[in-house]
């Protein structure tokens, strides 16, 4: 050591080591500690991020570090073909394949690591605009992620830290995004074998049911070991009105998620403005 | 600055391995500043791992106003301030027990492994006033604003800027003399 030296400079570059085994242990006491406080906190636990980000050829917007796929996205990455549907279900998925513009409103409860968790998202959708999601806390905007096919763009808001992120949209996935949640979980359903749940009034509407069990429908990032899933249909209009899914896996433990999208809009007017993601000046950009 | 707040945020929401980056990414800076702040590693090491602790436990209620880096620092201060006044106490009255204030935590093993040139920038810290010890530390080592200082020192901006000023030059005098022997 050179006294010499700029004595602030030294006392700011003064090394540490430590002992990675202590270093080990002292930190196991610390997550002890925290799981022992998270335990014995009210059941109004928050969920964390990495349940209202979702990941995909969608929405992959580098905004968190824990992601988790859904069940919509998930299976809207199923390159199932449509078989052996009957014709009510035929145009069910014509229907739907031809939506030019769609709303739709997903809820999703976790249970894993003795916790519930919710979470809700508000989705727009347009051919000609793009792909829009806001995720929801306790009522207030979260995470609004959107997918934007003109700009070539994925942009990411993290409202409560007042950031964004903004990615390229590869040219490989412009086409990917065309095939977002209930349009393609439609297609899905209908190409597995499945069972006539008959009919029930839904939200005032007489809807038409079908359930499907194919366990490799409800592909996940951990093993699955059931799933279920439900279509409803107005019977009227040949449009879904409900959608439901349920998955049992095991992610270092027991995990179910359930997710049901319903108030949907189909083959509606959705004006640009919806797809301006107007970030505030006072956000910053998150860099990667 | 922004992976802090994301890891605020993660932490605050049930994330472990948030806790695990928090931990990770300031546990030397602070064991450096506890073991400069007291020159007594085992107590420096008890105070860090007790921080770690608290703040583990404080989830649901944590408010940080400033960066976590500071936040961090100042909790370790807090304590070893407490520390210092709880051994003076002690080697006053005489008692060989005095109030825990640092939890009897077994380890497997000495976390900090010294080497040379900490050793002797802790040993020529440790001769100048506390109060000093505490400014030059909090702000060079903890990133600490000399306003932020003031706050927790309950003094005023300019006795932190002089404690700072003084403490400085009486550890280069004292670094010098060293040299010189």
């Amino acid at each position: 050591m050179r006294p010499s030296e700029n004595i602030e400079k030294l006392i700011k570059n003064i090394n540490i080591e430590t002992n990675a085994k202590t270093d080990k242990a002292v930190l196991g006491d610390i997550v002890e500690a925290f799981e022992e406080s998270i335990k014995n906190k009210s059941a109004i636990t928050q969920p964390s991020i990495w349940r209202i980000i979702m990941k995909s050829k969608v929405t992959k917007l580098a905004v968190a570090a824990l992601i988790v796929i859904t069940v919509l996205i998930a299976i809207s990455q199923y390159d199932g073909s449509i078989s052996g549907t009957s014709v009510v279900w035929a145009n069910v998925v014509k229907n739907t394949e031809q939506a030019r513009a769609f709303t739709y409103r997903e809820r999703e409860t976790q249970k894993y690591g003795g916790k519930t968790h919710e979470s809700e998202r508000q989705c727009y959708f347009s051919t000609k605009y793009g792909f829009r999601m806001d995720n929801y806390k306790n009522g207030q905007i979260a995470i609004s992620t959107f997918t934007l096919p003109v700009e070539k763009a994925l942009i990411g808001i993290v409202h409560p830290l007042k950031a964004y992120s903004r990615k390229s949209l590869p040219e490989t996935e412009i086409a990917g995004y065309q095939q977002v949640g209930p349009k393609y979980t439609v297609k899905l359903f209908t190409s597995v074998e499945y069972k006539e749940l008959g009919r029930k009034i839904i939200n005032g509407v007489e809807a038409e049911g079908i359930e499907v069990r194919d366990p490799s429908i409800g592909r996940m990032n951990f093993p699955v070991k059931s799933f279920v899933g439900r279509l409803w249909v107005d019977v009227e209009t040949g449009y879904p009105v409900l959608l439901e899914s349920e998955i049992v896996g095991d992610h270092n433990g027991p995990i179910e998620i359930k997710t049901v999208s319903d108030d949907f809009q189909w083959d509606i007017e959705l004006d640009t403005s919806i797809f301006e993601p107007n970030i505030p000046a006072d956000y910053t950009l998150m860099k990667e | 600055m922004i992976e802090d707040k994301l890891l605020i945020w993660k932490f605050k929401r049930g994330s472990s391995n948030a806790l695990c980056r928090i931990y990770e990414k300031y546990k030397d800076n602070l064991l450096r500043l506890a073991s400069a702040l007291l020159n007594d590693s085992a107590a420096a090491e008890d105070i860090v791992h007790d921080s770690f602790i608290s703040f583990a436990q404080s989830s649901e209620h944590l408010k940080i106003g400033g960066n976590l880096k500071s936040y961090l620092a100042a909790s370790v201060a807090n304590r070893a301030r407490n520390w210092n006044r709880a051994k003076k106490r002690q080697e006053t009255t005489g008692l060989d027990e005095v109030e825990p204030i640092v939890s009897n935590s077994k380890r497997p093993e000495q976390w900090i492994i010294y080497n040379e040139d900490l050793l002797r920038l802790n040993n020529a810290i440790s001769q100048l006033s506390y109060q000093q010890r505490e400014v030059i530390i909090l702000h060079l080592q903890g990133g600490m604003k000399f306003r932020a200082i003031a706050d927790l020192q309950g003094v005023s901006i300019n006795t932190v800027q002089s404690r700072y000023r003084y403490g400085l030059d009486k550890l280069r005098s004292i670094l010098n003399s060293e040299a010189k022997l």
